[in-house]
């Protein structure tokens, strides 16, 4: 690796791509499996799978709390946990600008091997392709998951019932705010919360705890998926302004941005909505693991409607509506 | 700082208090009117609940307080004249959406123009030392932004930047509302100073408000607790019948501002007459770089032409401002106007009472 860029050539299939492939599969000898095949072959259980695909891009690429490679190991491991689903494979495809450091690549594999191997997932099959310059943004990480569902109910946004308890498992907004601040050249403290939720779900589960719904509030943060549950369940749901948890420097970016929380992308939480009288037993195996320490009950699904909306009650006791909104958020004027 | 003002278990009693006191008072028609100057406490009202809240004892109107909303359609098209020469556009990022008689600023990125959307006035050094080309800051906002923006001017005099200019659209807030008051007397009961522009300002230059106009004033902070505390103020001074200016913001406003602000603002500029949306020209009620400074004037310096034409619409916007109507007595609002397809600025910047409106759901 005398230079320390990578070249067009070293997509070229050639020696140079040797070089490529030698610090990827150094890198990731752990965890990938069928080294070499064309394909990757495994035995399939019985029972149900969940198969989910995702693209990443991000600006930065590496953030306070994380960077590129954990954000797309842990976002393909969450879309697996949403529907009740253990991680067991995943697909590994980089989509690298030539030019890009191996220095950074380096650290980008480093995170999908400490990730995935934290997660006891394997890397099943992978692919590089280096583009001239300008073609892609740094680097595009695209990724293929495989889960073996646990969950003996169906888990749909479709099943939220009248009555229900809606629980976070953690802080509201701290990846979104994390990347605002630092993208706005502010100094903070903020770290966004990238991580793998599915072993928080994988002990719900296995505890026999009954789930209605699940998601994960990535793009378009809570109000956006929550919207999404209430148009697929046909109920209202009404948030508590004051139950919220949402981080002091959190908020305090947001308002100095003039964005709000609970629209920010979380990377490493998951809403569940499950009856009420599981409560309890949710609260106390997620507060016994540390990504779920700050769960909390933040509201609850209210009667059904045919016009179903998202309520907000604010601290002052009004309730508000948290509509869908359709336009990304940019910083304030004043 | 959230607790204390925001989840602050005195504030439910505090704000219930205020509701049986509105409906105590004798005499008076409910709901009471109190305008609200500013776009961040539109945005407060709304966000926090105080218009439902208060439904029956209070109706809040909007004012002139967003600097994206009150800049004129023949402003906005000053900025796409500078833009179609070729210039290099620095801006705040509501702005481009804002339509002009014709186009917008984004539909001028679309067909090749370069605009560079900043947070800071002062990254436009950084964007003129980098460029040959003319660098043009489009300089809108009221008394919060104008010390950082005579900050530019005088960065920009000092390393003798050659090619950075701005299109001076500043306003001020003291005469907007006595023309507006002229126009309103007898119709609000009560008015929140913008809290941010007073940090500038102080509260001072608002006492000829109750005393010429008889109507109580508070200046108040964003969080709820502040606003609960304003509206109290409020209250309580026409329960006594003695209006008065009242800051209920000391921990950020002092009665005669921030001194050293004040003076970097006057060592730029001086006042002027300037055009509003909605209300027309008013007798200085902005600024515009004095004498020496003159040469950064971007009107001046490229002899922009514009024409004065006016393209009818429904939009009511320019009422809205006034606080002669709200953002759902238009027809417009969430038909043809939305924050996607934006007819008036109102709906464009975050601080604009339809957007707030439309955002925080009513």
């Amino acid at each position: 690796m005398g230079n320390n860029t990578i070249l067009l050539s070293h997509g070229s299939g050639g020696k140079q791509s040797k070089e490529l492939l030698d610090l990827i599969y150094r890198t990731l000898s752990h965890v990938v499996i069928n080294h070499g095949e064309d394909s990757g072959v495994f035995h399939a259980n019985e029972g149900k799978v969940a198969i989910t695909t995702d693209s990443y891009t991000i600006d930065p690429i590496f953030f306070p709390g994380g960077n590129i490679g954990k954000l797309a190991i842990c976002g393909t491991t969450n879309d697996l946990a949403m529907v009740g689903a253990i991680p067991k494979y995943i697909t590994l495809s980089l989509i690298i600008e030539e030019g890009f450091g191996f220095d950074d690549l380096k650290k980008i594999l480093i995170a999908i091997r400490d990730e995935t191997e934290k997660g006891n997932i394997s890397i099943i099959a992978g692919d590089t392709k280096i583009v001239s310059k300008g073609k892609v943004d740094k680097i595009f990480i695209n990724t293929a998951g495989y889960g073996e569902i646990i969950s003996k109910d169906t888990i749909s946004s479709q099943n939220a019932e009248s009555q229900d308890a809606v629980i976070i498992t953690g802080d509201i907004g701290d990846h979104g705010a994390a990347i605002m601040a630092y993208r706005n050249g502010f100094e903070s403290s903020l770290k966004s919360d990238c991580a793998n939720v599915a072993p928080l779900i994988k002990a719900l589960l296995e505890h026999g705890v009954k789930i209605h719904a699940l998601r994960d509030p990535t793009r378009g943060g809570l109000a956006s998926i929550l919207n999404e549950i209430v148009a697929s369940s046909k109920v209202n749901i009404v948030l508590e302004e004051e139950k919220l948890p949402i981080k002091e420097s959190v908020s305090g970016v947001c308002d100095a941005l003039g964005i709000d929380p609970l629209y920010m992308a979380c990377e490493g939480r998951a809403v569940i909505i499950c009856p009420q009288d599981q409560t309890d037993k949710v609260l106390e195996i997620l507060h016994n693991e540390t990504l779920g320490e700050n769960a909390q009950v933040i509201g609850r699904v209210a009667e059904k409607s045919d016009t179903p909306k998202l309520f907000l009650k604010t601290f002052i006791g009004a309730n508000r509506i948290l509509p869908l909104l359709s336009r990304e958020q940019t910083p304030r004027i004043c | 700082m959230t607790d204390k003002f925001r989840n602050n278990p005195e504030l439910k009693p505090l704000l219930n208090k205020i509701k049986h006191d509105v409906a105590a008072l004798d005499g008076k028609a409910l709901p009471l009117k109190f305008m609200e100057v500013c776009g961040t406490h539109t945005v407060s009202i709304l966000k926090f609940g105080f218009r439902h809240y208060f439904k029956d004892s209070i109706k809040f109107l909007s004012g002139p307080g967003c600097p994206v909303c009150v800049t004129s359609a023949c402003d906005i098209d000053k900025m796409i004249y500078l833009a179609q020469q070729g210039h290099h556009i620095v801006t705040f990022g509501d702005l481009i959406k804002v339509p002009g008689t014709h186009s917008s600023l984004e539909k001028e990125i679309a067909k090749g123009a370069t605009v560079d959307v900043v947070y800071s006035p002062l990254d436009a050094l950084n964007i003129a030392r980098n460029t040959k080309k003319e660098v043009n800051f489009i300089a809108v906002g009221f008394e919060t932004t104008i010390p950082v923006i005579a900050g530019l001017v005088l960065d920009t005099y000092a390393q003798q930047i050659k090619n950075l200019s701005i299109l001076c659209l500043i306003k001020t807030m003291p005469n907007v509302l006595r023309f507006l008051l002229s126009q309103l007397k007898g119709e609000i009961d009560g008015m929140i100073m913008p809290g941010h522009v007073s940090v500038i300002i102080g509260s001072e230059p608002y006492e000829f408000i109750p005393r010429e106009y008889g109507i109580p004033c508070t200046v108040a902070g964003f969080e709820p607790v502040d606003l609960g505390l304003g509206i109290q103020a409020l209250v309580s001074q026409i329960a006594l019948g003695s209006p008065a200016v009242d800051n209920r913001y000391k921990r950020m406003v002092k009665s005669e501002g921030n001194r050293a602000a004040q003076e970097l603002i006057s060592a730029v500029f001086q006042e002027c007459d300037v055009a509003w949306r909605g209300f027309g020209s008013i007798p200085k009620s902005g600024l515009c770089l004095n004498e020496e400074f003159i040469n950064f004037d971007a009107e001046k310096r490229f002899h922009i032409k514009v024409n004065d034409e006016v393209v009818q619409s429904a939009c009511i916007c320019g009422d809205i401002i006034a606080g002669r109507k709200s953002p759902i007595d238009c027809t417009l609002f969430r038909k043809k106007c939305t924050p996607e397809n934006p007819i008036g600025p109102c709906m464009v910047s975050f601080e604009g009472a339809c957007a707030a409106f439309y955002k925080y759901g009513e």
